[in-house]
């Protein structure tokens, strides 16, 4: 039950906010989490993230800086943002909750659908991290997104304030498979690369599978990278000994492991034939 | 903490309280169309609001952080009454129907305009994703953009709405606005919720976590002392009295298995305690306070489970019988549980409740065996149908209060006459102490015919004396509700090598759950819905309904038909694959027409021998060869991604207009001393635009324009008798009695205008505005110089037209619906790119509502095949209780060409030729897609639904 509600009126005062309630105080970005039937957040202190102009999209040296507080509206229609995250963005279905729903709480929510993380995972992004250390300072960083989500616990005190993109060339492509549009998706998956002379390097896969979580194939990976795979369809046997997979009301879990094998492969086969036309698509 | 914002552009200040939402504020200011449908689920839209030119879910916004926002609501949209372009075009295109959440579909339409004046159809599709249809589906949706647009361009309609019927006539077959359209879209006072008084007590609900348990204790004496608490009724103070919660005709064929409150629970979210406080946070706070002791049973979930011999008992009561007590009767109840408590039968329905029998019921025309022996080939299949939910956007909720020492409820209910029986035995009070105003129906889809919590909040207030109100949680909704029956199915074909079907048996064993509601007629739709299509010598069926620990089922729109049909025109989809042919060519060869007698009726009555006609008006035949050549019937599509297949089929549907021989309706039309004219009708409109119908036909024949007609209809006070809005009755009998009452009113005008006019009867005749016109003469008196004459203390009083309908007559409507698959071979997905229902529903009286209501039931019965599940974990949890995990369709799920096609048919006895229209268009989309996948990829998907996963299990992809 929340008892107390703080408008954030800084940076630095969230951050004090958090730091103060420690586990009984939690950011409100979107709300479409926080505030959904069911939802696990159970915070007495609120504070809330709006009018801190954290949700906007600059490009500067060809790195696409999106503020925590965008919503997945504003992504999807930005001409900044590049067209494989537009896509992610469109997977929320629901033009209401795409106008609400934030691409901060999404990262941080880390849901086991979630729509957007295997795509940033793919996509090597990073995130612009504050916290008040203990003698008070205010720090930024700018950590890799894989390191944030390690780590967890460590970042519990800071606020994520913006995703951002520096990978100009590199291709990333998405599958999400649901039953609707609308609910929750089995398997969410993207797969990333730079594509040099005509090869796949830097290859990330990563994919939100229901039951089990947000997970990198990383043995696909450098099994890709390293010329293990020559065939899409190695690759797919690959990613069954890399997951844990569970049944629930989104699919079997032999359904899910075929699905994501199969997408993985397809993917890649697909990454192959990028390549091959120099990463034009 | 206080906030200031605007709402509606006028200022607002407002201290809010914790985690409060939007929504919350916004009802508390007044704003009461901004409606809940999903608890905060974030889904259906009926909560969604402006917030500084943004749309957004009222309920997930925290009121807090609405400071120094502009809020606009649907209140914004019309001035005075003056509806906006949008609003006025939503109800023009015939998509406000039950509309709960119609005035939030008229903003986020009206905000689209207002920041694209030319949006593509994706745009239009980007708004409607956030908000959940049932009622009409999204495709008139597109179209209400386009008129607005035109209305506000050019000051016009261009766009034909819908094809209009019956030249001779002004008002029946013709596009006119729905007659409460304005009052729905604008978000007016229309629906329970609106009519909660100030004060008004809270009832919740205490449910059972077990699926099948004793209760062998409640300990309710800290809970009753609890601040706020009016009462707790439990098993062990609630009437000893036994009812059934179907509305069905008196007597029900269906037992008499429950009481408010049982001793056994027999569903994990059953009824185990009724708390009734001030305030919902005190009654919720009284309900942790109740201890329950139960006696854990082992539970069943299924048919094959319910059949074992072994199985646990779900309903093991006392046996009684209201009529036709069997002999052994004594022998049969010895030794039962008293915490059973009894299973009452109106008449015998061939039930065996020690064996998980609820009904059962067997039929037959000629030698079925005989058929099988003569045919070429014969298959045998299996399919079946799975638990889904009606999803009324309004859930299951009641007002009520006492007035003049009566029992006062104000109900969204599709049977206002039946829920005044059932209360009243459930009171112990006569009727004549209770007034059911029905409301506007928020959806009912079926589920609105059971007595599902009016029966219980109706207790409470006459125990009490108190105002209460109740309301079903989402959660709710999915576990308490009733569902579709779940029905496996044998369906057994013989055919002649040339396609002539030669037998035909149906083994239908359905599931009812822990009640017997609609547990003989659903499961015997699906035969009777199926079997007269076809004009085979010899048929055959058996129909078994077991009961089981799944939340309860009941009527859903289509009834058992849609389970029925998807069996046997699969299955004769199959049989078309044995013989090489084409499945049309075998339809083609078999189906009934006109004039052809439906012997197997007489076998098909709901518990009484069914009445054998011949088949009516029926435009099957054009149906079938209109969408064959709609969809390039015979001709192989190929998609230029080797992975996507490309796949047709089709099925022939049928359903009834109400039932004959059972249903009764009235109605009385009354003369005003102004010389309009107040139509009184028993129908229950849900929406679907019955009372528009009754106007528009008292209309035509008393010759007044629409504005000078009204309707009060469905309250039990101040209308007369009329069995409800189930079985496709409304158009065919409620409407029937409205043209009765108006013909009744017609004679009697004709008769008094004779006598102030010294004129003879047979020279005058009623001409528009409202007049009555001598040919004779040429001499004329209008309806208000008549009426006021006719009520000044000297003349012969106030005319009153009453009409009064029954028949064994059937109006049947016929039609097929036609599909169009791609099914993906490596991810097993299944776009629908082509549906096509075409459907001979009569005259048409309301064309465009008409055309809207067989767009929401096709999308409906998609979803149902290929979305839409109920999943219970062993202990017979429900993990899909929220439409996300539950899996409806929304505008995503559209097919990508949808077409709905009204058939011209004149029917001998609809009321000016018409017929039923939405029930029907839920029983084509199963089959038809069947049948498409098979086409696309070779295999046939014998179990709702149809997903990636089961298509790929059968390519073989997944063991």
């Amino acid at each position: 039950m929340i008892s107390e509600f703080v408008r954030g009126e800084s940076i630095r005062q969230v951050l004090t906010t958090l730091q103060r309630g420690k586990n009984s105080s939690g950011v409100i970005a979107g709300g479409t989490e926080i505030m959904r039937l069911g939802s696990r957040a159970d915070y007495t202190n609120l504070v809330s993230l709006q009018n801190l102009g954290l949700d906007t999209i600059k490009k500067v040296n060809g790195v696409v800086h999106i503020g925590a507080m965008t919503t997945f509206t504003t992504i999807r229609h930005s001409e900044v943002v590049p067209s494989y995250l537009r896509e992610a963005a469109g997977f929320c279905a629901s033009f209401a909750k795409a106008n609400m729903a934030t691409i901060g709480g999404n990262v941080a929510n880390l849901r086991d659908d979630s729509y957007l993380l295997p795509t940033l995972i793919a996509a090597k992004a990073r995130l612009i991290i504050a916290d008040i250390s203990v003698d008070g300072t205010y720090n930024e960083e700018n950590i890799p997104l894989r390191e944030y989500h390690e780590f967890m616990d460590h970042f519990s005190d800071s606020l994520i304030l913006a995703v951002e993109l520096n990978r100009k060339d590199r291709v990333v492509l998405n599958q999400r498979f649901s039953r609707t549009a609308h609910g929750n998706a089995a398997i969410t998956l993207a797969f990333g690369a730079q594509i040099e002379e005509g090869t796949l390097k830097e290859v990330r896969i990563a994919a939100a599978v229901k039951g089990t979580g947000i997970i990198r194939l990383k043995g696909v990976e450098e099994g890709i990278m390293d010329g293990q795979f020559l065939e899409p369809e190695d690759a797919a046997m690959m990613v069954g000994s890399e997951v844990a997979f569970t049944s629930d009301v989104t699919g079997s879990a032999s359904y899910k492991k075929y699905l994501l094998s199969s997408s993985v492969a397809d993917l890649y086969r697909k990454g192959l034939a990028l390549a091959e036309k120099g990463g034009k698509a | 903490m206080i906030i200031h914002c605007t709402i509606d552009e006028r200022p607002h200040t407002y201290s809010v309280r914790g985690k409060e939402t939007l929504l919350q504020m916004l009802r508390e200011y007044g704003c009461i169309s901004v409606r809940d449908s999903d608890d905060a689920e974030g889904f259906a839209g009926s909560d969604t609001v402006i917030v500084n030119d943004v749309p957004v879910y009222a309920n997930l916004m925290l009121a807090a952080l609405a400071e120094g926002t502009e809020i606009r609501t649907a209140h914004s949209l019309s001035v005075k009454g003056e509806l906006n372009a949008v609003q006025q075009a939503m109800i023009d295109a015939g998509v406000v129907q039950s509309a709960y959440n119609a005035p939030a579909a008229a903003l986020l339409l009206t905000w689209l305009l207002e920041h694209n004046d030319n949006p593509s159809r994706e745009d239009i599709k980007e708004v409607l994703s956030s908000i959940f249809i049932r009622d009409a589906g999204y495709e008139h949706y597109f179209l209400a953009v386009q008129l607005a647009k035109e209305k506000m361009e050019k000051g016009v309609y261009e766009t034909q709405i819908a094809p209009e019927f019956r030249e001779n006539l002004t008002y029946v077959g013709k596009v006119k606005s729905k007659i409460d359209g304005r009052q729905l879209v604008a978000g007016w006072k229309s629906f329970v919720e609106d009519r909660v008084e100030v004060g008004a007590n809270i009832l919740i609900m205490l449910r059972s976590p077990h699926a099948h348990a004793y209760i062998n204790s409640i300990d309710i004496a800290e809970a009753e002392q609890a601040p706020g608490v009016i009462t707790i009724i439990t098993a062990f103070n609630c009437p000893d009295v036994y009812y059934m919660a179907a509305g069905q005709g008196n007597p029900e064929p269906s037992p008499y298995d429950r009481r408010l409150f049982n001793r056994k629970v027999r569903h994990v979210g059953d009824r185990v305690a009724a708390i009734v406080a001030r305030t919902e946070e005190q009654a919720k706070a009284a309900r942790d306070l109740i201890k329950v002791e139960y006696e854990v049973l082992k539970p069943v979930f299924t048919v094959d489970e319910a059949m074992a011999a072994d199985a646990p008992i779900v309903q093991n009561g006392k046996a009684e019988y209201l009529s036709g007590e069997p002999d052994n009767l004594e022998e049969y109840n010895r030794g039962v549980d008293d915490r059973e408590g009894k299973v009452i039968y109106p008449f015998p329905l061939h039930a065996d409740n020690r064996h998980n029998v609820a009904a059962a019921a067997h039929g037959s025309i000629g030698d079925v065996d005989k058929g099988f022996s003569e045919a070429d080939v014969v298959i045998e299949r299996t399919y079946e149908s799975s638990q889904v939910q009606c999803t009324p956007l309004e859930p299951h909720l009641a007002f009520t209060k006492i007035d003049n020492d009566r029992l006062v409820i104000h109900a969204s209910t599709q049977v206002p006459f039946h829920l005044r029986r059932i209360v009243a035995r459930v009171c112990q009070i006569p009727e004549n102490k209770i007034h059911v105003i029905k409301e506007k129906v928020g959806g009912g889809y079926g589920s609105k015919q059971d007595i599902l919590v009016e029966d219980v909040v109706a207790y409470a207030t006459w125990i009490t004396k108190e105002p209460i109100y109740y309301r079903n949680t989402r959660e709710e909704e999915f576990i308490a509700n009733s569902t579709r029956h779940v029905m496996k199915m044998k369906v057994k074909l013989g055919a002649k090598k040339d396609g002539t079907i030669t037998s035909v048996y149906m083994d239908v064993r359905a599931n009812t759950g822990p009640y017997g509601n609609h547990c003989l007629t659903v499961p015997m739709n699906a035969c009777s819905k199926t079997l007269p299509l076809l004009k085979a010598p010899n048929m055959k069926f058996d129909v078994t309904t077991y009961y089981t620990n799944i939340p309860p089922t009941g009527a859903y729109q289509g009834y058992g038909a849609p389970k029925g049909t998807y069996a046997l025109m699969t299955a004769i989809g199959e049989l078309a694959a044995e013989l090489t042919m084409d499945p049309l060519d075998i339809v083609k060869m078999n189906h009934v027409e006109k004039g052809y007698m439906l012997e197997i009726l007489k076998s098909l009555g709901e518990g009484r021998e069914g009445t054998v006609v011949p088949v009516g008006s029926c435009g099957l035949r054009k149906a079938l060869d209109q969408g064959a050549k709609m969809i390039n019937w015979g001709v192989m599509e190929r998609s230029e991604d080797p992975e996507w297949h490309i796949g047709k089929g089709f099925a022939m549907i049928q359903q009834g207009s109400g039932l004959p021989g059972l249903d009764h309706s009235t109605c009385d039309v009354v003369l005003n001393t102004d010389g309009t004219a107040m139509i009184h009708s028993g129908g229950s409109d849900l929406g679907t635009g019955l009372d528009t119908i009754s106007v528009k036909i008292v209309c035509e024949i008393l010759r007044l324009p629409m504005d000078k007609v009204s309707i009060l209809s469905g309250d039990t006070d101040n209308t007369m008798f009329d069995t409800g809005a189930y079985a496709s009755s409304g158009t065919y009998f409620s409407a029937n009695a409205s043209l009765k009452a108006a013909q009744d009113l017609k004679m009697k005008i004709l008769a008094e205008a004779a006598l102030q006019m010294e004129e003879e009867e047979s020279d005058l005749e009623l001409q528009d505005p409202g007049k009555v016109v001598s040919t004779k003469t040429g001499k004329e008196l209008t309806y208000l110089t008549l009426s006021h004459d006719a009520t000044t203390g000297v003349g012969r009083g106030q005319l009153v037209g009453y009409g009064s309908f029954v028949t064994n007559d059937a109006a049947i409507p016929y039609g097929a619906h036609f599909a169009q698959v791609a099914v993906n071979i490596r991810t097993g997905e299944i776009r629908v790119q082509k549906f096509y229902g075409l459907q001979d529903a009569g005259t048409p009286i309301n064309p465009e509502l008409a055309l809207c209501q067989m767009y929401g039931a096709a999308q409906k019965s998609i979803g149902h095949s290929l979305y839409e599940e109920m999943v219970l974990d062993e202990k017979g949890v429900c993990l899909t209780p929220d439409f996300t995990r539950y899996g409806v369709p929304m505008v995503s799920e559209q097919p990508e060409d949808f077409k709905m096609v009204l058939i011209d048919e004149d029917d001998d006895f609809g009321p000016y030729g018409a017929k039923s229209i939405s029930e029907i268009a839920t029983n084509g989309a199963a089959p038809a897609l069947a049948n498409a996948i098979h086409d696309a990829v070779g295999v046939w998907i014998r179990t709702w639904p149809f997903t990636p996963e089961k298509i790929l299990r059968e390519l073989g992809k997944i063991s």
